[in-house]
């Protein structure tokens, strides 16, 4: 069964279209957002492991230059 | 300008699944998932501009019972 993850993501000033690119370029990164509000992008990520799921926000989001802070979301029973 | 816009949600825990069902019946709801983390429903609108995605909430979402708080973030268009 695929896992499906949300990403909230807080970014320095100034960053947001550059890791927007960078969220782009990841593969379970299915969808990624620039948005207004609280957070500056939320990505949707998908695996078929929770394992897989942490790494990619573990390392390969968190090692997005520019990216201060993340939240995740995991969803209940993806569709 | 078709917009897209997230609304994180809080609600009450026993009026979830009725929640859910009323969202699901709304045109200009493309989603509506049960997630982990400091809120309890991610909500999907794609509707024809940021002000028809705030009036749903605002006019709709706001009075339908079980609603504790919401998030809105209207996603921008970056490249």
């Amino acid at each position: 069964m695929t896992l499906r993850a949300y990403i909230l993501i807080e970014a320095e000033a100034g960053m947001i279209p550059s890791i927007l690119k960078d969220l782009k370029n990841i593969k379970e990164v299915k969808e990624a957002y620039a948005i207004n509000g609280h957070y500056d992008l939320l990505a949707m990520i998908e695996s078929d492991d929770q394992e897989t799921l942490a790494k990619i926000t573990f390392l390969d989001i968190h090692n997005i230059r520019g990216v201060s802070r993340t939240t995740t979301c995991s969803v209940l029973h993806p569709s | 300008m078709a917009t897209n816009a997230f609304v994180f949600m809080e609600a009450k825990g026993s009026k979830v699944h009725d929640l859910i069902k009323q969202l699901e019946n709304i045109e200009s709801i493309e989603s509506v998932e049960i997630i982990t983390g400091p809120y309890d429903l991610i909500v999907k609108i794609h509707s024809l501009s940021a002000v028809d995605s705030l009036k749903l909430v605002v006019e709709k979402i706001h009075g339908m019972e079980g609603v504790i708080r919401t998030h809105t973030s209207i996603v921008y268009d970056i490249k």
